[in-house]
């Protein structure tokens, strides 16, 4: 597990951030059983295999085009691509044991802790025995009877992905993944294996509780329950129309003008700008408010009136706190996300805003008043925790971290959002340049998207990995270029601040679109596989803005277009006033928008055109632009000095592209 | 005799020469003179830059291509009249990636970029005909003028290379004059600054004569020392310019009378004339 990852021969260049990967001895193994298995050579083949099977493996493998595969998943690849005399060498090796093992697990009155804990060892080690289908299969059932549906769906999956040799009823395992999938929620999942099943296994019948029934028609009668498919593209976001005034329904300032010219003006007395004087804080909304976390100061306003409902401080003399630490602020690793009535935020405590080391904690409040529910620091599990980026809330809460103590070292954490309670912790990897020395630039921050049964998170560092939801295990991490951020000659008054802007990977289908902060390229991994779809050169200050089934939209300095059909053209740019990368644009159905230091641009998302400018009530404070939020009934801008809200006059009239 | 002529004429240029700079010698007197006409700017001008950057040439070109098409079409768009857009100069560069600060604090040790390929166009846009503006008009139209050019994501300013340094020395824009004022015509004022400045010379070494006791003779010569407009450059330009051997691109040796400032532009000519001496 620690020996640096190193993406496929790019052995050579220098990265950003490594994966957890094997121990050069497990890979060595892994490799000559590779090599050995394409000489027929199966006896070193499989005294290789047996090397890393003994290892019990739970890091990272190199695979192709820049991907680190778990181990168990490249195991069963590699297995899986025998030959017919390899798998029945390896059948000679192994059965004999694999068959053991199996009438073990599944003799008369074995306690089912037991059942599992040696079909999970036939899984993971026998996979390709005879038996090792029929293991798989019968600790699906376990899991599924437990309610592990993540852990049963990758049983049968695996079995219907690398056994392609298996005797058992491929329509029967589908159903099962089907019915998994269903009562996970994975409805996405679900379509595509239902759509199989009726293509391919119509008329299939599958034994529930004893009876025999139509699996079709099981599947037909869940699909019927299914919510409808999720609109994730956001063209299905309508268009709004700008007021023709710039009166703002409600305005917010967070400071007095002093203050706020104290901090967008900090550091420039001397060198160069800082990036606390970048900082536009992260804003959440829901039905009723909104929430904002203004460097470590949470408060709410009603999203009717902004009138002010709770706030955990005042923040009247952030200014004067910041001015002496300015280097150790990190405006961007403060983080806020809203979900069933609690607001997480990840702040510092507003005391130590700027002191140098002081953790990043993680709080959870009732949105009705405020009050902590929870705060990391009340949390055994979590007391030892700095947290970084903007949590992700589905029925879990999903966060990063380090700990202060190693601060370069990574790690995931699913934790009870009620509790606080962690459901699980994995280590990420390894940042190679210290994120609490950065001196003005802009520190990585993990960014996480949620795919059915999935979390992806890309560090903005040079990796991005996809986990599984329920177990927390690395399912694979994929290295992509990125720049080596320098923290030698780091000058007198800092580095000057960078504007880099950051987003979140994208989820469209099976395909993942994601632009790391400091990559040139954008890229696109099918998940199917995994396997690299394409990369392609885009500005460094660009961030992913959007897609639809067309375009994709970048958005920084410059706001661009890139088609995704085979060539990916570059179909548009403009040119945007810059002066945070702190920013939220929008893309809606057919525009895109973007909060400017000189007011909201609208585009043509189809030719780039300017179609308006919405200059509001905000420029004149000395807005440098940031956030924009469209909702149905107003729209609301939240910048470095305020959040503004104006009202929607109509949505604009859906036209086609 | 010889020696007694020369201490005469020794004693004359001793005592005029810190009143009118006049220099006398053994056949004449040279003076200076100069004219001065001011009159109101008759156009404002601003030089633009769109363009733009992109590691693939392609992307670059499209970028470019992009730029220019939004910035001339929100001219356009504006359809202000006496508006005058002159495309200049294209220029192609291949830049390292880094940013300023990167390329100034970290030379020679900052982490490799990949190369981008910059393709940027100048444009002059010329509002005409301003000298009998309102001011109040004249404002309100020059800052739909700059408005226009950045909102379309044009640059303001020109390309100077010593503002390029200064802002990678100190992470920031300095200050620059973003309009220029210019007298368009300047002909006839520059004849009449002529006029003025060589009746001053012929009416300074009159004086100098009539103190000499001597008789001014013709005009032996004439030489123009200098012409001024009222140019301006920023003197932290000027200082870097003059420290790091740079030569400013935009350099204005187009011999128009400009000025950074909106107010009367003075014409400036000066003569240093050369009277003989006509003996008694």
């Amino acid at each position: 597990m620690d020996a640096p990852a190193r993406a496929g021969s790019g052995s050579e260049v220098q990265r950003p951030f490594l994966l957890p990967a094997q121990t050069g001895e497990v890979s060595e193994a892994l490799e000559d059983f590779a090599r050995y298995s394409k000489r027929a050579d199966w006896n070193r083949a499989f005294k290789s295999l047996q090397k890393v099977l003994d290892a019990n493996p739970a890091g990272l493998v190199a695979g192709s085009d820049g991907f680190l595969l778990s181990m168990r998943a490249r195991l069963m690849q590699l297995l899986a691509e025998l030959p017919a005399d390899g798998r029945e060498a390896y059948r000679l090796f192994y059965d004999a044991e694999a068959k053991k093992l199996f009438e073990e697990a599944t003799a008369a009155g074995v306690p089912p802790k037991t059942e599992e804990e040696k079909l999970a060892k036939l899984a993971s080690s026998y996979f390709a025995a005879t038996v090792g289908d029929a293991a798989a299969d019968r600790l699906g059932e376990l899991y599924f009877e437990k309610g592990e549906m993540g852990q049963a769906i990758d049983c049968w999956q695996a079995v219907l992905r690398y056994r392609p040799d298996s005797a058992l009823d491929r329509a029967g395992l589908l159903t099962k993944t089907a019915i998994a999938l269903a009562r996970s929620g994975r409805w996405s999942e679900f379509r595509g294996v239902e759509r199989v099943l009726r293509e391919r296994h119509a008329g299939a019948t599958l034994t529930l509780g004893g009876a025999e029934t139509d699996a079709g028609a099981t599947l037909a009668e869940l699909a019927a329950a299914a919510p409808p498919a999720a609109q994730a593209d956001p063209a299905a976001t309508p268009d709004i129309e700008f007021p023709a005034a710039a009166a703002p329904l409600w305005q917010f300032r967070y400071f007095s003008e002093a203050n706020a010219k104290a901090i967008a003006t900090a550091g420039t007395d001397w060198g160069a700008r800082s990036s606390v004087s970048l900082m536009v804080p992260p804003a959440v909304l829901d039905e009723k408010r909104v929430y904002v976390n203004l460097l470590g100061h949470h408060f709410a306003l009603e999203r009717a009136s902004g009138k002010l409902l709770w706030r955990s401080a005042k923040f009247h003399d952030i200014g004067t706190r910041i001015q002496q630490q300015r280097y150790y602020v990190f405006p961007e690793q403060y983080g806020i996300a809203t979900a069933e009535g609690r607001v997480f935020c990840v702040s510092r405590k507003p005391q130590e805003v700027g002191q140098h080391g002081t953790p990043f904690r993680l709080y959870c409040l009732n949105a009705e008043d405020g009050k902590q529910l929870w705060g990391s620091e009340s949390v055994a599990e979590l007391r030892d925790w700095s947290f970084c980026g903007t949590p992700l809330v589905s029925d879990r809460l999903y966060v990063c971290a380090y700990k202060p103590q190693k601060a370069s070292e990574l790690y995931a954490l699913a934790i009870q959002p009620d509790t606080g309670k962690p459901t699980w912790t994995v280590m990420i990897g390894t940042h190679q340049a210290d994120q609490s020395q950065m001196y003005n630039q802009r520190t990585a921050q993990p960014a996480l998207a949620l795919g059915e049964g999935r979390i992806y998170i890309d560090t903005h560092n040079g990796a991005l990995v996809e986990l599984n939801a329920d177990t927390g295990n690395l399912d694979w991490g994929f290295l992509y270029d990125s720049e080596m951020v320098t923290q030698q000659n780091v000058w007198y008054g800092g580095q000057p601040a960078t504007m880099d802007t950051a987003g979140a990977p994208i989820l469209a289908g099976s395909r993942l679109v994601f632009k790391g902060m400091r990559s040139t390229r954008l890229y696109q991994i099918e998940l199917d596989g995994p396997k690299l779809g394409w990369e392609r050169p885009v500005s460094k200050r660009e961030m992913l803005a959007g897609l639809d089934g067309e375009r994709i939209y970048l958005s920084g300095d410059e706001v661009t277009s890139i088609t995704r059909d085979g060539d990916r053209r570059l179909a548009w740019s403009l040119p945007v006033p810059f002066a945070t990368g702190l920013i939220r644009p929008v893309t809606t159905h057919t525009r895109v928008y973007q909060f400017t230091p000189r007011g909201v641009y609208e585009l043509d998302k189809s030719t780039g055109d300017v179609l308006q400018i919405f200059r509001g009530a905000d420029l004149d404070l000395g807005s440098q632009g940031g956030a924009l939020f469209i909702a149905a009934d107003s729209f609301l801008t939240v910048s470095n000095v305020a959040i503004t809200a104006y009202p929607v006059q109509r949505p604009r009239a859906a036209a086609s592209r | 005799m010889r020696r007694r002529w020369l201490a005469a004429v020794a004693a004359a240029f001793v005592a005029v020469l810190p009143a009118a700079r006049v220099r006398g010698d053994d056949n004449g007197i040279t003076v200076s003179g100069s004219g001065e006409v001011s009159a109101k700017p008759t156009q404002v001008e601003f030089e633009i830059r769109t363009g733009g950057s992109a590691e693939l040439t392609g992307d670059a070109i499209a970028k470019y291509r992009d730029a220019k098409r939004r910035t001339l079409d929100a001219f356009a768009k504006q359809q202000m009249k006496n508006l005058v857009i002159e495309e200049r100069a294209i220029a192609l560069t291949n830049s390292s990636g880094l940013n300023p600060q990167q390329a100034m604090f970290n030379a020679g040790q900052a982490p490799a970029a990949k190369p981008v390929i910059d393709i940027s166009r100048s444009i002059r846009v010329v509002l005409k005909d301003i000298q009998d503006m309102p001011e109040e008009e004249l404002m309100a139209t020059i800052g739909r003028v700059l408005d226009t050019a950045k909102d379309a994501g044009a640059t303001i300013g020109p390309a100077s290379d010593a503002s390029a340094l200064l802002a990678r020395m100190y992470g920031q824009q300095m200050s620059a004059a973003i309009a220029t004022f210019v007298l368009d015509d300047a002909g006839e004022l520059r004849e009449k600054a002529y006029r003025n400045a060589m009746e001053q010379a012929r009416t300074r070494a009159e004086r100098l004569a009539a103190l000499a006791h001597v008789k001014l003779g013709p005009v032996l010569s004439v030489q123009e020392t200098a012409v001024a407009g009222g140019a301006d450059t920023n003197p932290q330009q000027q200082m870097i310019m003059a420290m790091y051997g740079i030569r400013d691109a935009n350099h204005k040796d187009d011999l128009r009378v400009t000025s950074d400032t909106f107010s009367e532009i003075p014409v400036r000519v000066n003569l240093q004339v050369r009277f003989g001496i006509e003996s008694e």
